[in-house]
C-alpha cells in the first residue's frame, strides 16, 4: 500500500490540476459571496452557504528557535472550500508545500508536502443557539506524510465579542515508509471583538502536546499572540495572528505568524 | 487503541480545567446575552407596519426574516443593531448584504421585511 503512494500522489497531483482548472473556471463565472474567518489558528462553527466558493491563501512563518536562532519555515497552502449545503463545507488543500531554512536544517529549500480534503460540519449557531457547535474531519496525504485530524469546534457570538474554542487530535505518519509515528492533542482558544463590520481585532492562544509513536508525551507547548482581521468592501478578506512561545521548549519555534487571505466568488 | 484511550485520558486531566473555565465564561455571557430584546420576534405591531408595505408578508415570513438575519447575517461579522442605520441606509445596505449572504428572493424579501418594519417602528417610537 505504502509502495503505491508515489505513484498514487502523481495521479492525485493530475487530479489536483484538474481541480484548480475547475477553480479558475469557477472564477470567471463569479457568483456573489460569503464567509470570513476571524482566526487563523481557531476555526469557527459556521460554514459557506450552500453554493458559495472561497479560495483561502495561508502563509505560516515560524521561526527563532533556542536550540537555532536561525531557524526559518514558511508554510504554504492552496485551500479551495465550498459550501455542499448550508451546514456542510468540503474544504480542498491544492497543495501543500514549504520552505525550510537554518543551522539544524539538513536540507534546506523548499519541499513539496500534502493534498487534503476537510469537511466541517455546522451543528448549532453561535449567535442563536446557546453554544455554536461543528465537526470537523480532516484527511491528509503526501509522499512522506499522511494524517487524520478530528475536531471538535465551539463557539460564542455575544453582540461584537465572538469567542471560539476547538478540542482536535491528529495522528500522523511521517517519513518514507511512513513509520514516525505520532498523536497530537491540540486546544486552541480565541477571542474577538468586531470594531466595525470590516475590522475586528483580538487574541489567539494554542496549547499542543505531542506523542511519539503515539505514547510517549512529549512538552508542553502553549503559544498567546494578538489577531487582526479585515473585511473588505468587495470579496475579499484577510486575517492574521502573531503567537509567541509561552512556555520555554528548546525545539520548538519561540514565533509563529499566520496570514490567510480569502476571495469569495 | 488502548494506548490512544490512555493518551486521551492524560490530554483531558490537562485540557479540561481549560475547557471547564472557558465554558463557565460562555454560560455567564450567555446568560447576560439578551437578543429577544435586542431583536424582538415579531408581533402584530409589526406585521401590520411590514403590510402597508408589502400586503403580502405573514407573520411567518417575519419570523423567517429575523431568523436569517440572526443567522446568516452573522457569517461575516456580528448582528448589526437594527437602529444603528437609517431608513434609507437599510434600502441601500440590504440588498447589497442579501447577495453577500447569496440569498435567494424569497429570503431577501423576508430578511428586508423584518428589518425594514422594525426600523419604521424604532423611527415612530422615538417620534412619539
Ligand atoms: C460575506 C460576508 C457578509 C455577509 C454574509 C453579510 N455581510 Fe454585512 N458586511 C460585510 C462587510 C465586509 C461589511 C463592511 C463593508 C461594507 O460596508 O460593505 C458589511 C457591512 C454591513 C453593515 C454596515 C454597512 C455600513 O454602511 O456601514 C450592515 C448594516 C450589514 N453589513 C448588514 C448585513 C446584513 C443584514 C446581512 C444579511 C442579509 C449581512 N450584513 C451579511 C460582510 C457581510
Amino acid at each position: 500500500m505504502i509502495r503505491t503512494m508515489s505513484s498514487f500522489s502523481r495521479r492525485t497531483r493530475k487530479t489536483a490540476s484538474l481541480l484548480l482548472a475547475v477553480f479558475a473556471f469557477c472564477l470567471i463565472a463569479n457568483q456573489a459571496s460569503a464567509g470570513t474567518r476571524n482566526f487563523t489558528y481557531v476555526y469557527e462553527t459556521t460554514t459557506q452557504p450552500k453554493g458559495a466558493w472561497e479560495y483561502e491563501q495561508w502563509v505560516t512563518w515560524k521561526t527563532d528557535k533556542d536550540t537555532d536562532p536561525e531557524y526559518d519555515r514558511i508554510e504554504f497552502r492552496h485551500e479551495l472550500e465550498f459550501g455542499v449545503t448550508d451546514k456542510f463545507q468540503l474544504g480542498l488543500y491544492l497543495s501543500d508545500w514549504r520552505y525550510t531554512d537554518g543551522a539544524s536544517v539538513s536540507n534546506d529549500g523548499t519541499e513539496w508536502r500534502t493534498f487534503a480534503i476537510e469537511g466541517i460540519y455546522n451543528l448549532t449557531n453561535p449567535t442563536t443557539d446557546f453554544l455554536g457547535s461543528a465537526l470537523y474531519g480532516e484527511f491528509l496525504f503526501g509522499d512522506e506524510k499522511l494524517a487524520v485530524e478530528a475536531k471538535l469546534l465551539l463557539q460564542k457570538k455575544i453582540d461584537n465579542w465572538n469567542f471560539a474554542y476547538n478540542l482536535v487530535y491528529e495522528a500522523e505518519w511521517e517519513g518514507k515508509d511512513f513509520n514516525e509515528e505520532k498523536g497530537v492533542f491540540e486546544q486552541t482558544f480565541g477571542v474577538s471583538y468586531q470594531i466595525n463590520p470590516s475590522i475586528s481585532v483580538g487574541f489567539e492562544g494554542l496549547h499542543e502536546i505531542e506523542y511519539e509513536d503515539f505514547t510517549e508525551a512529549g512538552d508542553d507547548v502553549v503559544y498567546f499572540g494578538p489577531n487582526f482581521a479585515y473585511r473588505s468592501k468587495s470579496n475579499w478578506w484577510f486575517t492574521v495572528t502573531g503567537l509567541f512561545q509561552a512556555t520555554s521548549v528548546d525545539s520548538e519555534p519561540n514565533i509563529q505568524t499566520r496570514l490567510l487571505v480569502g476571495f469569495d466568488f | 487503541m488502548r494506548q490512544m484511550i490512555h493518551d486521551c485520558q492524560l490530554f483531558a486531566n490537562r485540557a479540561l480545567p481549560t475547557l471547564f473555565l472557558v465554558s463557565a465564561g460562555l454560560l455567564v455571557s450567555a446568560c447576560t446575552d439578551n437578543l429577544i430584546t435586542r431583536f424582538p420576534p415579531p408581533d402584530v405591531a409589526l406585521l401590520q407596519q411590514a403590510q402597508q408595505a408589502d400586503p403580502a408578508i405573514t407573520m411567518a415570513d417575519l419570523d423567517h426574516g429575523r431568523k436569517l438575519y440572526l443567522t446568516n447575517c452573522t457569517a461575516c461579522h456580528s448582528a448589526e443593531p437594527i437602529g444603528r442605520y437609517s431608513l434609507s441606509d437599510w434600502q441601500v445596505i440590504l440588498p447589497d448584504m442579501s447577495a453577500e449572504s447569496k440569498f435567494n428572493a424569497k429570503q431577501g424579501r423576508d430578511v428586508s421585511a423584518y428589518v425594514l418594519s422594525y426600523r419604521r417602528m424604532l423611527a415612530q417610537q422615538s417620534t412619539r
